[in-house]
Parts: structure tokens; sequence; C-alpha cells
């Protein structure tokens, strides 16, 4: 049970069921609810037999949390997801021969997902030495460098990869892959749990039989196969960079990985204990310019970091570098949820079911390194505890802006953090190596509207539409510094939009191209910025303007991009 | 959920520490070599590549060479120790028949040169085939097991066994197709599974993490032993279409429940739950669910059956033991399970470091406080990272008998070994610590670095070591030895010579086995059979094994 967000339902417990209300805290019962969403094929057929589990997400990194229900889907696609404690829940799911999806999905109560799977395809092929031999246990690894559009993509974290390995006859088989383009390739590990790698120490082959500058890329189509994706591996020796490692206890775990410095490609990688030593060494390794990345965890002391190092392989070994760790940063905070008036309840047609757990907390990076940065595609989420305390750990020196989505029906009413007279309103977190964030206060209010709408005289490329935004910019003189009343959401192809959470009040609504410097990530609120908050205001005192009641969907608004 | 993974993935690090320490000291003059030939089927292999592994799981090869045309190869820069010679020929055995790996131990001494090692290769067998449901679509992303014929030790009867290959078992699964393939496999008689099988006292055990799970199944189909199909696999012969159809699947079951405090019945939190099953004459268990902020809990893809529902901290601080709960799971979802908590006790002290000098910080030690596991009886202890000034604090600890250890983390060479331990004036390193409901403070544990070494040589007479079999050399302490964590294990090498390391002084029991597709063997015709490790220094071993008994006609 929520103090903060179930107030009269308490109250009412407590005047009328006294006994039951302390059983029923006793006992820990509070409401629950479903999610029910729908499992489809990219052309809408229904996913029969897929298992979907839900899963809490917690802020605390000690947990992992128990499944807290799963679900087959039926022969309309469709599962249900019940008896659930308000929570964010991220959702797993398992659709054997379907890719997975490549971005988490979450849900709360009472949303209704529909998830999209494509049908995997395969890549399949034979890798072979010089004299034409297979090559047994080989490991073959694959990258999607472009979706089936052939857009580039960015690449996830090499630590992340998975690998296949040849069968006896020197096969490989890759299944259930998301289409798009692939860069294949063979690789050798120092060791594989004590066995002898077969290409240790070799120089990587690419598909068709080369190295990295004459690879060709492997299509993927749905539910397609790609045969005959041979390798021809020459054995060429690598090279080897080593070094030492600094800046850490010896209960350090270390990861290093050797990345192609234009490609992003991971070429070579080694975990190891420094407890072995602080030496380290990378083979295999063909001449070219590659940045070394380092990362590591501390059984006591989290997570820690080095910055990356350009390297340049001649045709010799590179020693002597030194690799320095440096600790993390850490951003930590308080949420708290006013309770809300009996009026508004009655105006907002009952109180709030929900609680502050299923609120949650990203920070999003400004300038996202191609090279540093997470396995995830998106910045680090956490969800507040019951007490409303939030943490967000293990964190990278950068620019980083807070994004908090609170439950159904609130919305953010400050977010500011400690500063003299008063608290100063939360703008972009800039945490230099090691350093922290703490005492950030949120505050969360009932009875939020929403906005939907649609942009007019849209341009006619998509990816053109991809770069407007939809801005809400408050007009209420005292929330004009307030940068939790800015809101931003992107544009559909057909050009509807829509915000939820929002606070109620008076806005300017602009729809403009966002312009974003080569870099720098587009996801990165412009508002934090103040230079571009200016100019947002600039722009609202001729915008067209909308008056949002509390708990009431807002009119569909309709706006027009400027030429 | 990422820091858990890097914990799961240094606490297999530190694993593997544990299983195999044996590395020198200090490569001090790296100048010894190895050098041989491979062969398959008696012809050379050229272009193969062989390397001298050392014990770490990620650690790059000692050496390594790459055959020449006559499968000749010489790999020099060595320092002395015990290691592998590995070869990556995965889809071959070996000379032994243990199926563990490629490669064979070699113990080399200082500045040796060892030659004319034969790698002798012989091509590996395949089982291949399709598993398919009951409406022959494929089952996909399933692993594979595989059972291996040999005779029971208890029985004297030949029955299957899990068989590992290449080192690891679970590792072939089903493609996108459902089909397998099992590859590098030496002779023998077979019997492949899907889903969880339990053969005698070894079982593999695991929970779904929702909807229902395949049934356990033989090939061609069915889920009894006994009507397996046996396959008969003879050298580097391919048996193909050794399809498995797996029948309706098994339900299966969630359990939701809540972990109480015994004494104040207030939620206990952020421990994990599982359930232990009595199978096959032993225990398993697996853990799938963790108690919340409100302690409840629910387990999911449990099949039917009776079980124990136990909880236990994982890689924290935690005070509490469970009191299992039995639950009897029939075709129904089991709510509403209380599983007590109690307080358990807690045990703080200090490490402290004899016979030389101890490391500058003792944190990359764990410390386990473990009882004597008998039979049937579940795990029962708990371990901590130990302080950088050598001291501990481990609670949660049930009332029982405990021995205590330090392990190292990630880590070869010579590391820290307990001495004795002392509680008071109370030497407890034989008898074990008696802990009951209080606290044990002060608890001293001394240790020392386990540096001893011992060198040897193992002269056969009598008779062969039979061909495919490795022979292990382990050294227990004996009775008047006051260190009782300590011991060690070597392997024999092909000349006969073996280094047992990590060793304190003091006097051990040597026992030497006889390992091969049969059940383990032990060798107890032999002198001298006890050794001694000096304060300072190694000890060397001449011993002489007498394999006459093993040649004698076996009785029918």
């Amino acid at each position: 049970m929520n103090r903060h967000l179930l107030p009269s339902r308490m109250t009412f417990a407590l005047l009328f069921l006294l006994v039951a209300a302390f059983s029923e805290i006793a006992s820990g019962q509070q409401v629950r609810g479903q999610i029910t969403g729908r499992i489809v094929t990219a052309n809408d057929n229904p996913v029969t037999g897929a298992v979907v589990i839900a899963r809490p997400l917690t802020g605390d990194a000690d947990t992992f949390p128990t499944p807290a229900a799963s679900a087959t889907t039926d022969a309309s696609g469709v599962f249900t997801l019940s008896d659930l404690p308000p929570r964010l829940y991220q959702l797993g799911i398992t659709a054997k021969g379907y890719a997975t999806p490549g971005t988490p999905i979450r849900a709360r109560l009472g949303d209704s997902p529909t998830i999209r799977l494509t049908r995997g395809g395969v890549i399949t092929g034979k890798v072979t030495d010089r004299e034409n031999r297979p090559i047994v246990e080989a490991r073959v690894k694959v990258m999607r460098v472009a979706d089936a559009d052939g857009k580039p993509v960015t690449a996830p974290s090499p630590l992340f990869y998975p690998e296949t390995m040849t069968d006896d006859r020197g096969e490989y088989r890759w299944w259930g892959l998301t289409p798009g383009n692939y860069l294949v390739w063979v690789e050798g590990a120092a060791t594989r749990f004590l066995k002898l790698d077969p290409l240790e120490g070799d120089i990587p082959t690419y598909y068709p039989g080369t190295t990295r500058g004459g690879a060709k890329e492997v299509t993927v189509t749905e539910g397609g196969e790609a045969t005959g994706i041979d390798l021809r591996h020459e054995g060429r020796r690598g090279f080897a960079i080593s070094g030492r490692i600094a800046g850490v206890a010896e209960d350090t775990t270390v990861r290093l990985y050797l990345l192609d410095a234009e490609t992003h490609v991971p070429v070579s990688q080694v975990i190891k204990d420094q407890v072995r030593g602080p030496e380290f060494t990378l083979s295999g390794i063909g001449p070219g310019t590659y940045d070394l990345v380092a990362d590591g965890y501390q059984r006591k002391g989290g997570r820690v970091f080095a910055d990356p190092i350009r390297v340049v392989m001649k045709n010799r070994d590179v020693e002597g570098l030194a690799v320095t760790l440096s600790p993390s940063s850490t951003v930590t905070g308080n949420i708290t949820a006013t309770p809300p008036e009996k009026a508004l309840i009655e105006a907002c047609g009952g109180e709030p079911t929900t609680s502050i757990e299923e609120t949650s907390l990203q920070l999003v990076l400004k300038k996202e390194n191609p090279v540093t940065q997470s396995s995830s595609p998106e910045g680090p989420l956490t969800v507040p505890a019951e007490s409303g305390a939030f943490k967000l750990p293990g964190l990278r020196a950068g620019e980083y802006g807070l994004t908090v989505t609170p439950p159904a029906g609130w919305y953010v009413a400050s977010a500011t953090e400690p500063g003299t007279p008063k608290p100063k309103p939360l703008g972009s977190l800039l945490l230099k190596k090691g350093t922290s964030r703490e005492n950030i206060a949120v505050t969360l209010e009932f009875g939020a509207a929403t906005v939907k709408g649609t942009v007019s005289n849209l341009p006619k490329a998509a990816e053109d539409v991809e770069k407007l935004r939809v801005h809400l910019v408050p007009l209420d003189e005292a929330q004009v510094e307030n940068t939790a009343r800015y809101y931003e959401t992107t544009v559909a192809t057909d050009g509807g939009f829509e915000l939820k959470n929002l606070a109620p009040g008076r806005y300017a609504v602009i729809v403009q191209k966002k312009d974003v410097p080569a870099g720098e990530n587009p996801a990165f609120p412009v508002a934090l910025d103040p230079a571009k908050r200016k100019l947002l205001r600039d722009a609202a005192k001729s915008a067209k303007t909308i008056e949002l009641a509390p708990c009431r969907p807002g009119d569909g608004v309709t706006i027009e991009v400027k030429p | 959920m990422k820091r858990l993974l890097f914990a799961l993935l240094f606490l297999s690090l530190g694993m593997s520490a544990v299983a195999s320490a044996q590395t020198p000291a200090k490569p001090a003059e790296p100048t010894a070599s190895v050098s041989g030939r491979v062969t398959l089927d008696g012809k050379p292999v050229a272009g193969a590549k062989v390397a001298i592994l050392g014990d770490g799981f990620f650690d790059p090869p000692l050496g390594k060479a790459t055959t020449d045309a006559a499968g000749r190869f010489r790999i020099g820069g060595l320092p002395d120790g015990s290691f592998t010679l590995a070869i990556a020929a995965s889809a071959f055995v070996g000379e032994s028949d243990t199926g563990q790996n490629n490669g064979k131990n070699i113990t080399l001494a200082p500045g040796e040169a060892v030659e004319d090692l034969e790698l002798k290769l012989r091509p590996g067998g395949v089982i291949t085939g399709r598993v398919t449901d009951s409406e022959k679509l494929p089952v996909i992303d399933q692993p594979v097991t595989l059972f291996r014929f040999r005779k029971d030790q208890a029985t004297g009867a030949e029955r299957p066994f899990p068989f590992s290959y290449n080192g690891f078992s679970g590792r072939f699964k089903t493609d996108d197709r459902g089909l397998y393939r099992i590859y590098g496999l030496p002779p023998g008689r077979y019997v492949v599974a899907v889903g969880d099988v339990a053969l005698g006292g070894t079982t593999r055990f695991s929970m779904g993490g929702g909807g229902d799970v395949i049934p356990g199944t033989f090939h061609p189909g069915v889920t009894d032993v006994a009507q397996a199909a046996v396959i008969e696999l003879d050298l580097g012969e391919v048996e193909e279409k050794r399809d498995v159809v797996i029948g309706a699947k098994e339900r299966t079951f969630t359990v939701t429940g809540k972990l109480v405090d015994d004494e104040t019945g207030a939620p206990v939190s952020k421990m994990v739950v599982g359930v232990n099953a009595r199978v096959g004459g032993g225990i398993a268990g697996a853990f799938n669910g963790m108690s919340d902020s409100k302690g409840e809990f629910r387990l999911t893809g449990v099949k039917s059956g009776q079980y124990d529902v136990v909880a236990q901290s994982f890689g924290q601080e935690s005070d509490y033991f469970s009191v299992p709960t039995t639950i009897d799971v029939r075709d129904d979802d089991v709510k509403d399970v209380t599983v007590r908590m109690k307080r358990g006790a807690t045990v703080s002290g200090r490490i402290e470091v004899t016979g030389g000098t101890g490391p500058t910080a003792f944190n990359t030690y764990f410390i386990t406080f473990q009882t004597l596991v008998r039979p049937g009886e579940p795990f029962n202890g708990q371990n901590r990272q130990v302080d950088a000034d050598g001291s501990f604090r481990v609670s949660g600890l049930k009332p029982g008998t405990y021995q205590c250890r330090l392990f190292k983390v990630g880590s070869t060479g010579p590391g820290l070994r307990v001495v004795s331990v002392r509680r008071g004036d109370l030497d407890v390193t034989v008898t074990g610590l008696e802990i009951g409901t209080e606290a044990v403070t002060d608890l001293r544990v001394i240790a020392r670095e386990a540096a001893g070494k011992v060198r040897g040589e193992i002269r056969f007479v009598g008779g062969e070591v039979p061909a495919g079999s490795r022979t292990t050399i382990s050294l227990r302490p004996t009775e008047g030895n006051q260190s009782p964590s300590s011991g060690g294990r070597g392997e024999v090498d092909q000349r006969g010579r073996f280094l047992v390391e990590q060793l304190l002084p003091g006097t051990y029991t040597i026992r030497i086995l006889l390992l091969n597709n049969q059940s383990p063997t032990e060798l107890k015709t032999f002198t001298p059979n006890l050794v001694t490790v000096p304060e300072t220094g190694e000890a060397t071993l001449q011993l002489t094994v007498d394999l006459s008994s093993l040649n004698q006609p076996k009785p029918q």
C-alpha cells in the first residue's frame, strides 16, 4: 500500500473498515490490475503460443525481480497478464522463430500494447581454411549494420555480441535474425573455457573472406534464408596490444575491447580479473586504426570506466599502453506525490489506483559516444522505491537529461536540485568523472491532462517528418523556468501526435524541426538547454495557445508546419 | 540486472580458480619447452594449432605453435608447472576416453625440454537428428543431452551416465529446423534425450520461465530410459536421423507466497526463493524467484511433485535462513505459501597470517562457512567477501557445525589456506565451529600462504595403464596434520610426472585414481603412501605402482 498515491483509499478503509484495513495492510494486499496486449506479425497476423513474462522493474541493482505474471498468446495473438500490483513492467517475449524485439517493451497496468514481431531470418554457410578444410568450432559473429530499408543502425555494445560456432563440417547457422544488412565474420579468442580456440591470435576474416575493408554485407529478409555465406579464413597471425590497467583495486573484473575506429566493429576483446595482475593482452589484430575501450566492476565500489584510447596498428605489436579506470557517477533523489484534494478526485472521476513505483526515471546522454555507448539502445533507467527514493548508479561522465514518466493520471509538477536561497529547476546534469548529483527532488501531482493532435503541411520526405517535434511551452509566468513543464514529442508519418502526463495550465503549441548537431542524441530534450528554452519562449509569443484542465483530454489540436 | 550478470561472471571466474588451480608461483625463468607431433590415425597432421594453456579461463596461451608438414611442433619459453597441451581439434577424439578434451596434461620442471610427445587423434563420432513435437513441428532451441553407458560402481551393471563432451554438456541445441548435431564423440553406446531427465542420482532439474515444458524424452520418443534406443557409435561413425518425437507438453504451475520473520511476522525481502526436490536419491534444487519489498515471491514453471520451498540470500548481507516449507503441487497453482525465516547467527573475526607475509589487502578473498554435507541433505553455508584489513562478518548461519575456508577470486598461484581456527582458547580447526543462536565474535582464522609443492614421478610395474585412461594423484592431510583445509590434486602426465601445488607444510596421504570411461578405479598397491611437505621448498616423490591387480581377469 502506497501512502502517497492512495490516501483516500486508506482514509476510507480506516473510517469504515478499520479491522479489515489493518489485516489488508498486514497481508500486503494492494490494488491489482492487468495488462492485456496483442502480438502480431508485420502483416498484422496473430502470433499464437508466444510466452510473455512481466517482470517489474526495480530501482535496486541487487535484486533480480521475480516475474509477476506470465501468459501465452491465444489464437488471436492476445495475452492477458493479470493480478498485477501497480508497477512498471518489462515484458519479455519468447516466440520461437521470431526475432527478439530490438527495444525493450514496458507497460503499466491498464496499458494494452500491440507488439509487432518479425519472423527471423537465417544466415548460413561454411568456414574453411586456406586448404579448404573445414574449421571446426570457429566463432561466427554477425552484426546488423542497416535496417530492412538499408538505413544504417547503431551497433549495440560488443560485450553482448552473440556468437554461433561452426560444427564438425565447418558449417554454421544463424537464425532468428531481425531483417536488415549484416556483417558476418569469424574471430578468435584467447582461450575458450580452457580450450584452444581454432582462430586464437588470427586476424578476423569477414565474409566473403577478407579483412574489414573488403567485407560484403549480407541481406536478411523476414523469414528468408541467406545461404552459402562461406568464409575462407586465411589464418594470418595478427598482432597484439598489451599494457597495464591502473586505478582499481584487485577485486575488479575488467573487460577490454578493441573497436574499429571508423565502423566501431569489435575486433578483439578480453575479460580479466585484476587479481591476476594488472597486465593485459589483446591479440589477433590486423593493421588499422582502433579504439581501445575498457570498463570494469569492483566487487566493492561498483562500476569503473576508462577513456577510450586511439591505437594505430602497423605490422607489429603495440606495447605499454596505460589504461586508467576511474569511478563512475551516481544520480540520486526522491520523488514525492502530493495527495490530491477531494475536489480534484471528484473532477477526475475517482481516486488514483496507481503506485509511485510505476514512475520511470531515465537519463538521456546528450552526446552519445559510439565507442563507449552502453549496451542498451536507451539510457540508464530506474524506478523509485516505495519510499520514493531513486538511484541511478554506474554512470559514465557526460551531460545527461533526466526524463521522468509518472503513472497514468499524474504529472511532474516540478523537478529541482538543491540551491540557495531556493531549489533550482533541474537543467541538464553535467557529470564529471566520479562526481555524483544528490537530492534531486521530483514532485508529482494528480490530475494530468492529455493532448492529441495533428500536424498539417507536413514535409514530403519521411526523414524530414522524423525531425519534427511538437513542443508545449508553459505560458503561466510562474512556470517559465520550470523545465518539467516543457513537453516535447515526435510526429507520426500521418501527422498525428500525442502527449500524456501534462500539467494543467496554459501552453503555446509549436511544431518545428529539431536541429541536432552531429554526434548529439536526438532524444535529448530541447528545453534543458537555457538558450534553446529562450528560443522556444520567443516562438511561443506568436504560437497557437491551449488551456489544459485537470484530467481532461485536450481537444484535438491542429498545428501547421511553417515553411 | 547488469550488476547481477557481473556477479555471475565473477562467480564463475572464482569457481574456475577453485576447480583447477595449478600454475607456478612465479614464472622465474621460462626456458622449458615442449616438442612433438600431431597424428590422425597415425598420419601426420599439418597446420594444426597447439598451445600450452594455464588455468585462466580467459587467459592467453603461455605458448603456441602450428604443426609443420610433418605434423611437428615446438613450443619454447615456458615456465615450470603443470599445464594442458591443448589442440584445436574438437571434431576428433584424443587418447583419453573421458571426452574431456583433445589435449593432454604436461608437467614441466624448470628449464626442462620435453621431446617427442605425440598427440594422437582419431576421428570423432557424430550423432545427428531432428526433434519434433506430436504435430511434426520442429522443437526449436532445445538443449540435447547425451548419456553414455558405463559400469555402475554400486551395482556392477552397465547403465547410461550423463556424458560431458568437450568439457561441456548441454552445449548442443536444436536449431530453427529442430536439427541437432553432436560431434567429436568417442566410440561407445549412447542415448540422447531432450527435456528434463533424471537418471539415477544425477539429474537435470530446471524450472521454466512460464508456460509448459517438454517432458524428458529419449530417442526415438519415449520417456522411459529402459525403452530408449541405444546408439552404438563406432570410431568416426556418423549416426543420422536419431530423431526425438516429444509427446504432450507437461503442465507447469505457479507457486506464490511470502517470506516472513518467524518471530515478528514482518516480511523478509531480497531473498532468492526456490524449490528443492528429492530426485533419484539426491536433492536437486532450482531457484527462480526473489522476494520483493513485501516479502512476496512467485515461482513459475513448477511441475507436479512434492517440494521444499527454501530461501537464501544471494551474495548480499542477510541475517536470515529459511525453515523449509513442504508443498504438494498437484495439477494446480499453489498460493499463499508462508516460508518462515529465522535469524541466523553471525560470525565475525579476523584473518591472521602465519609463516610469512600475507597479502597487502584481503578483499580478494572470500570466507566460507559450510556445514559438512551429508548425502540427501542440501548444501548449507554462507560466504562473504573479506574486508581489506582482514576482518570479516558472516551472518544468517543456521545452528550447526561449520568448517571455515578461504578462497581467492579469479586467481592462480599460491593463496592463503586456513591453518587453524580459534574461538577464544578453543581450537576448533578439526572439530568444526559449533554455532548456535548466539553470535560468535573475535573468531581468529589463522591462515598461511600455501606455497608448498610435491613434484614426482610414478613408475608403473606389473602391467600397463589401460589405453584411454588418465591417472590423477590427490593428497589428503593425515590426521596429525593440523591443516584440514589443505590438500591438492594433480594430473599424471604421459611420462608419469606430476606436480601438486598450493600445499601447506605437513604430512599427506597419497591417493591415486585411474579415470576412464569406466568408473574411477583407486589404485591401492603403491609405495610409499605418505609424503611430507617441508616448511620451505618442495617435496619430491618417487612412486612405484603395481598394476598387476588391475590385469587380473575380472569375474563376469
